[in-house]
């Protein structure tokens, strides 16, 4: 473009720039950039207590020669499908099992993948 | 309930109320009707239009009660297969009950036979099917002259002699049941259990999502050796095999066991699950550390942040109404004792949540929550005493 010949010409373009300069001061500093993401392998804090007991389920038969068990959950959370479970009497570990079949309300099958199961015995999700 | 007083009114009429006696006479024109009754039971069950194609002869001999099966005779045609069913004048309602089902269930197995060879449905079909015919309709299934009969509008339980005769024992396995024959079946105990085990079997493949996969069953037993294969085939998408079909038993006849309504579980398991719901097991992190201990209620409520407590304490209260449920009136103290362990639970859970709007720390709690944590821990324990007493 042109610059302008004319003196007001001149003048009116000036003023523009000036304005222009005076506009852009008064947006302040530039902000600063946001800092870069850093890789962290810091993880979520566990909270202080974490409750245990919200799928416990019992043993009601199990089918020695092919591996399974029939698990009850009546009153407490169904465990989902595939889930590992550990099967455990007076407080001990007895059994290893994984969730692995039709269930039925809160009735559901497990393959028992270790150890000797007891009608009675209780289940809870490994840890 | 209905009497036909007309008929009692009558003179020398001698009116017996149904049930008395085992033995029934039979009559041809009542028979049919009877017999119509029966088929329309089995094809209810199977939801299933009466598209009858085989005919069923019914031959009444003058001979005395039989004391074993009613023998059937099936007989091919170029149109189709014909069976004929012998039956004594005297006979065992339930026996005649037991003929007819097995009739019904041949026919609609034939009915697009056109090989020679007669398919037969499995006895646990024949046997379950007639069991839960029979728990749904008993005598009223039977149409006898001179006796009065008391209708009852409410519809029983199919389920409730298999119920009763399977008390105390786990179901039996599905290849031990299915592989069953009558000549293992002797013993009447044996015979009992197995008839029962059947039952709950074809209750649960006659549920309303399974009915008509055991229809096709039925209708594919002519197109192979055995019964397994038809069996695999129609119910492929709930049973992939015969392990499957074990496990999906066991689920199966467990929970059916287990939803009688009428069922309250023993005292001394319902006193185990409230000492259960009475204690808590946690993972809890200590300077680094993490250790699992398990600590009784009041213990928890004293000890815990109120935002750790409470989805605890609201599993805990759903449990317990759950467990109501399943409590029986006696011994006396053990209803209130589970009642008033869940209001205890309610009424602190309630006050707790509107004095702390929003998660509080323990630091932050005021007078009056350390009053009711207090009164409420005190509660639980005396609770927890009472429950510990009932079962000992």
């Amino acid at each position: 473009m042109p610059f302008p010949q004319h003196p007001r010409a001149a003048l009116v373009a000036t003023l523009l720039g000036t304005l222009a300069l005076v506009g852009c001061r008064t947006l302040g500093p530039e902000p600063a950039p946001a800092p870069a993401p850093v890789a962290t392998n810091a993880v979520p804090e566990e909270p202080r207590i974490r409750p245990l007991d919200d799928s416990v389920g019992r043993v009601v038969s199990v089918n020695v020669r092919l591996k399974f068990a029939v698990l009850d959950y009546t009153l407490y959370r169904l465990p989902a499908q595939g889930q590992m479970l550990v099967a455990e009497r007076d407080g001990a570990v007895v059994g290893e099992l994984r969730v692995n079949g039709p269930a039925q309300g809160t009735t559901l099958s497990a393959d028992v993948l270790a150890g000797e199961l007891r009608a009675g015995d209780r289940t809870r999700p490994k840890r | 309930m209905h009497r036909r007083d007309a008929m009692a009114s009558k003179p020398g009429r001698e009116i017996r109320p149904v049930g008395d006696d085992p033995f029934i006479e039979l009559r041809p024109e009542l028979l049919t009707v009877s017999c119509e009754r029966i088929k329309r039971a089995v094809l209810t069950r199977l939801d299933l239009k009466d598209a009858w194609r085989g005919r069923i002869h019914l031959h009444l001999h003058r001979q005395p009660a039989i004391d074993r099966p009613v023998a059937i005779r099936p007989q091919v045609f170029r149109d189709g297969w014909q069976f004929h069913v012998a039956l004594p004048d005297k006979i065992e309602w339930t026996r005649l009950v037991r003929a007819v089902t097995e009739v019904v269930l041949l026919e609609i197995a034939n009915r697009d036979n056109g090989s020679t060879v007669c398919a037969q449905p499995p006895l646990w079909l024949a046997e379950g099917m007639d069991a839960l015919v029979i728990g749904e309709h008993g005598r009223e299934l039977i149409i006898e002259s001179q006796t009065s009969l008391n209708r009852s509008s409410r519809k029983p339980d199919p389920l409730r002699d298999s119920r009763a005769a399977l008390v105390g024992q786990d179901p039996a396995g599905f290849s031990d049941l299915t592989l069953a024959s009558a000549e293992q079946l002797v013993q009447p105990a044996e015979f009992a259990r197995f008839r029962a085990n059947a039952a709950l079997l074809v209750h649960a493949l006659t549920v309303e999502t399974r009915r008509s996969r055991t229809v096709e069953f039925l209708r594919n037993l002519p197109a192979a050796l055995n019964w397994q294969t038809p069996f695999l085939h129609a119910h492929r998408t709930e049973i992939a095999n015969l392990l499957e079909a074990e496990k999906w038993w066991a689920v199966n006849a467990t929970h059916e066991l287990a939803q009688d309504p009428a069922l309250f579980w023993p005292p001394a398991q319902v006193t185990v699950r409230l000492a259960e719901i009475f204690r808590e097991s946690a993972a809890v992190r200590a300077g680094g550390a993490t250790a699992t201990e398990t600590l009784p209620l009041a213990r928890l409520i004293t000890e815990w942040e109120f935002a750790a407590q409470q989805p605890v304490l609201e599993r805990k209260l759903a449990q317990l109404q759950l467990l109501l449920l399943r409590t029986p009136e006696e011994p006396a103290p053990l209803r209130p004792l589970v009642t008033e362990s869940f209001r205890t639970l309610d009424r602190y859970l309630a006050e707790r949540s509107g004095a702390n709007a929003g998660a509080v720390g323990r630091g932050d709690v005021g007078a009056r929550t350390k009053v009711l944590v207090r009164a409420t821990a005190r509660r639980l324990e005396s609770l927890s005493r009472k429950a510990a007493a009932l079962s000992r």
